[in-house]
């Protein structure tokens, strides 16, 4: 599978443009913040989170969601990345096709908390949720109808998401599609990782010694991907390539990946086998790496078996988790660092763990290598790979 | 159109009843509805398609789900809100994400292939057949077990009740549950997705996924099929025990019955009978049910024998939509029916139908019952009741003048319901009586409730007409065209009466006999001249009788009735057989010259 990326964009703790968000991954050091306005928890001072920058959350219109409001702004940019109007989509088959977790749930708590007091003052929140799916709600937003889909398969919803996107492109079934996903804070997942006992109180910090869990994050990341016919029409540079994926079940635990990484190699090898490439090719793997104990033991389980020596990117240290957003996120910062030719420095690292026997990369490093790739691991034992090329792959 | 893909298998559920069957109670036991919803009709998808759990195939699995788990989310919520969120649950918040389902599926079927959640509403199942039909097109898995699965949103539930006006346009979209799996591969057909009557309730807002199942699921389960062997070994172990099978289209398998001598047969008979019986499955058992399963999947046709009443046993073959058809257009003559309790068994065609059938299509309990008319009915009976009798088991009912306490309904079929038999049954207490008029060939073509009325031909038939004569009828949906066995008056408001049976068929005990058939027989034995054969009158009994001219009239006639009841024994069957025997000089006929009855 080759197909191209026309255009990316992303929002979350890093910024709202990607010259921002490249800007500040390899420049600045990243630290999580404490939730003060959003909503209200026990465990606010304990634990932090990574929240998208309060000049685009102000944007939020009346009728919105935050989430929809990531998505919106990520679709507008990406649209005039690829020269591309809302009336150009109306000549083409465009499929949308974006990953989430909160934006799909019946997550409306304020909401819950008036109806349970018999104590509702609206239901727009209700009838908001009932009205449109993600995917819907943007193909009203951008006036085009055709193939969609909203991928909930919690943390790796938005690499499904991509992968799928160029599958729907390479078997004709779109021109267009507009891929990724999004997800917004939320006391639902906030609490429910911290009773779990997978949230950490400190930065997160993938694959070190003592590394206390998920910091949650918030954003998104779009991709626009392209029949190269179409593209070739426009006379500009892709943004990248997919090039592979994989996707295969652990069928092992609820919450837990397969201690054997059976379902994430699998992936991996599915995903090369798609991409046409050796470990040889890969300049980096931008890896779940959440930061919990058995995510980054398995991953390393998997890394050091399959693709022993190839770096690591830990991105999670500079966003937080992004739940249904964090694959689509990790590919746009994975394409940014391919362009670069530089892959950014993990943040919080603190000490090498012998279990997991490697370290990500802690130092901006040049590569000449044009291939990466990035999983996503999520509860019911998914297991997502995407290959992404650079625009010169 | 969903392109290149074509149906292995279907199932679907509105409720997790069995799951226990299945898989030990320990991995089940705190598993949500949602998710047991989801693993009965993914377990029984898999089951019908033969793939065996262990085996680790590159099946993908992609649910679909409007609204998720929205029980569990509200529990999460509630312990927060209830409790604080220091003592929210973590296992309610990780079975409340959406692939909490794919979860629970890929861990007990050991699926180890590309697994995906899609959740966008009520277009969630069209999105997961188009990744489906995505990742069989390019290889990614040999098969993909999709499915959709969701359950009531009691919050939206509740607020439509209370008619809250914002919600009005909801109607009643979100009363809802179940789930409906399909087990896909790559083919060269096409899967039309365009069904009409989407707007299920019962199942919103999966419910193009519910209809694409009806649509594509077979009529007959494993479960079914022990059902109908039951039965047929029961109704026929104490007279004809060969040909068990022969209700499907299956030679293969009767010939296993075949090839052994008969003592062996029946041998083989009691002992599938006791275990039919037993709720233990065995191998020998497993063995019989999957094997017909196994036919009845590849040819989706059955076989209703016709039980000899013509004097042959005629195979009638019905295919497996128009017996969906036909369950389809009785349906609405059954709308108030909680239960159905059935005197008929499962292997004959009405009882098949109006049992088996129609019992799951209404999704209530059938309980199968012997036709015992002496039973005190009003301790089996209760309000709302279907009772699938027939005419002789009523006739009875009506002479003990048995009086029906329990509001049902009574159906009648396999012969005309005499007159004072249904005037005698409303004025014992029956509620309802629907007389089904219909043939072995058809199924049932049309129905009637009162002995005076016509019979109202069924919606799935068209009929074809000379005059005001009906001669055949044909199935709208398809080329099936059956020549009526009556001669029949059609008039207006599609109602018709049969006036006289095309092949002078009688019915002795409920099963046709043909006296011309019989006076044929009796005409070739030695020494007869003439005969005539007829039915009794209603007061001598329920029997044929023939009237014999001997050729030469010194004939020992003692000897003669020996000889001939050992060639009546030889050439015809027990209904055939007349019970009374006249000898005389000439046959009786009136003054001008037509043949009339005679007195002993």
């Amino acid at each position: 599978m080759k197909t191209i990326i026309s255009s990316m964009s992303c929002v979350c703790s890093l910024g709202t443009t990607l010259e921002e968000i490249s800007d500040n991954i390899y420049n600045k050091v990243s630290v999580p913040t404490h939730i003060t306005t959003r909503f209200e928890s026990s465990y606010k001072n304990d634990y932090p989170v990574y929240l998208v920058p309060e000049k685009l959350l102000s944007q939020k219109k009346e009728d919105e969601s935050y989430g929809f409001l990531f998505v919106r702004t990520c679709v507008e940019q990406a649209l005039q990345q690829a020269k591309l109007s809302k009336q150009d989509l109306q000549k083409y088959r465009v499929g949308i096709i974006l990953g989430t977790s909160v934006n799909a749930s019946f997550n409306c708590f304020d909401f819950y908390k008036q109806y349970k007091k018999n104590e509702v003052s609206s239901y727009w929140d209700l009838v908001d949720y009932f009205s449109y799916s993600l995917s819907e709600r943007l193909q009203k937003y951008l006036s085009i109808s055709g193939l969609h889909a909203t991928i909930t398969t919690a943390c790796a919803s938005s690499t499904d998401a991509i992968g799928i996107a160029g599958q729907w492109i390479q078997q004709d079934l779109c021109d267009i599609v507009i891929c990724g996903g999004t997800d917004e804070l939320n006391i639902i997942p906030y609490t429910g990782f911290i009773k779990l006992l997978i949230a950490g109180k400190n930065p997160c910090s993938p694959f070190s010694k003592n590394r206390g869990g998920i910091n949650i994050g918030e954003g998104c990341g779009i991709l626009i991907l392209e029949k190269e016919e179409i593209f070739k029409q426009r006379n500009m540079e892709p943004a990248g390539y997919v090039l592979g994926y994989g996707n295969c079940c652990d069928g092992y635990h609820p919450t837990t990946p397969a201690p054997d990484g059976i379902g994430l190699k699998n992936a991996v090898m599915h995903a090369m086998k798609d991409a046409g490439i050796k470990k040889e090719n890969i300049a980096f793997i931008n890896a779940h790496g959440t930061g919990t104990h058995d995510n980054d033991l398995t991953e390393s389980k998997v890394f050091n078996e399959l693709l022993k020596d190839v770096p690591v990117m830990a991105s999670k240290s500079h966003t937080g988790h992004t739940l249904g957003a964090a694959g689509a996120i990790e590919a746009v910062l994975s394409l940014i660092a391919l362009n670069k030719k530089e892959i950014p420095k993990a943040s919080n690292f603190k000490e090498f763990d012998e279990e997991i026997n490697f370290v990500p990369v802690l130092e901006n490093t040049k590569t000449e290598k044009h291939v990466a790739l990035s999983d996503s691991l999520a509860f019911g034992g998914v297991n997502s790979v995407i290959i992404l090329g650079d625009k010169n792959a | 159109m969903l392109k290149n893909v074509s149906v292995i298998s279907t199932y679907n559920t509105d409720n997790i009843a069995g799951l226990e069957k299945d898989f030990e109670l320990k991995k089940i036991r705190r598993m949500d509805f949602f998710s047991k919803l989801a693993l009965k009709s993914a377990v029984n998808c898999l089951k019908i398609a033969d793939i065996r759990l262990e085996e680790n195939k590159n099946i993908g699995l992609i649910i679909a789900t409007g609204y998720g788990p929205v029980k569990k989310t509200c529990d999460f919520m509630d312990s927060i809100i209830d409790f604080g969120d220091e003592c929210a649950s973590p296992n309610a918040f990780s079975s409340s994400v959406h692939n909490s389902a794919l979860t629970t599926i890929s861990i007990l079927l050991n699926i180890k292939g590309p697994s995906l959640t899609v959740s966008n509403l009520d277009s969630s199942f069209q999105s997961a057949l188009a990744i489906a039909q995505t990742w069989l097109s390019c290889g990614m898995a040999d098969k993909v077990l999709v499915g959709a699965v969701d359950e009531i949103h009691t919050v939206a539930q509740s607020i439509i009740e209370n008619n809250v006006e914002v919600f009005k346009d909801f109607n009643n979209k979100n009363a809802g549950f179940g789930s409906a799996f399909f087990l896909l591969e790559k083919s060269d057909n096409d899967i039309d997705v365009n069904l009409e009557n989407k707007a299920d309730s019962k199942f919103y807002p999966s419910c193009l996924a519910m209809e694409l199942s009806k649509k594509y699921s077979l009529i007959l389960d494993k479960q079914d099929i022990e059902t109908i062997c039951c039965d047929f070994i029961k109704t026929e172990l104490s007279k004809k025990y060969k040909n068990v099978l022969n209700v499907f289209e299956n030679d293969g398998i009767s010939n296993i019955f075949t090839d052994v001598d008969d003592t062996t047969q029946q041998e083989i008979l009691k002992t599938l009978s006791s275990i039919f019986s037993k709720e233990t499955v065995t191998v020998n058992k497993n063995f019989i049910v999957d094997e017909i399963f196994n036919l009845f999947k590849k040819n989706k046709f059955i076989n209703f024998l016709t039980s000899g009443s013509t004097g042959i046993s005629k195979q009638c073959k019905h295919s497996q939509d128009n017996i969906k058809e036909e369950v389809s257009a009785v349906l609405p003559l059954f709308k108030d029916i909680k239960r159905i309790v059935c005197l008929v068994p499962s292997f004959h065609s009405y009882g098949f139908i109006f049992g088996l059938q129609l019992s799951k299509r209404l999704n209530v309990e059938l309980i199968k019952m012997p036709p015992i008319p002496t039973t005190d009915w009003n301790n089996v009976l209760q309000d709302n009741d279907l009772f699938v009798t027939f005419p002789m088991f009523l006739n009875q009912l009506v002479k003990l003048e048995y009086k029906f306490t329990k509001k049902v309904t009574v159906l009648t079929s396999t012969a005309p319901c005499p007159k004072e038999t249904m005037d005698g049954l409303y004025d014992n207490g029956v509620n309802t009586l629907i007389e089904i008029y219909g043939a072995s060939e058809a199924g049932a073509i049309g129905y009637r409730n009162k002995s005076t009325e016509g019979f109202k031909l069924l919606p799935c038939w068209e009929p074809k007409l000379n005059n005001n004569t009906m001669i055949s009828i044909k199935r709208k949906n398809s080329d099936m065209e059956i020549e009526l066995p009556d001669n029949v008056e059609l008039f207006e408001d599609n109602r018709f009466k049969p006036v006289s049976r095309k092949d002078n068929a009688v019915q002795v005990a409920g099963i046709n006999v043909y006296p011309n058939k019989v006076k044929d027989i009796l005409k070739a034995f030695d020494n007869v001249k003439e005969v005539a054969v007829r039915l009794a009158r209603q007061d001598e009994g329920n029997f044929l009788k023939a009237f014999i001219v001997l050729k030469d009239s010194n004939t020992d006639k003692e000897q003669f009735m020996k000889n001939l009841k050992m060639y009546m024994k030889q050439n015809l069957t027990a209904h055939e057989t007349p019970k009374k025997i006249t000898l005389g000089t000439e046959l009786p006929k009136t003054q001008f010259g037509k043949m009339k009855d005679w007195q002993e």
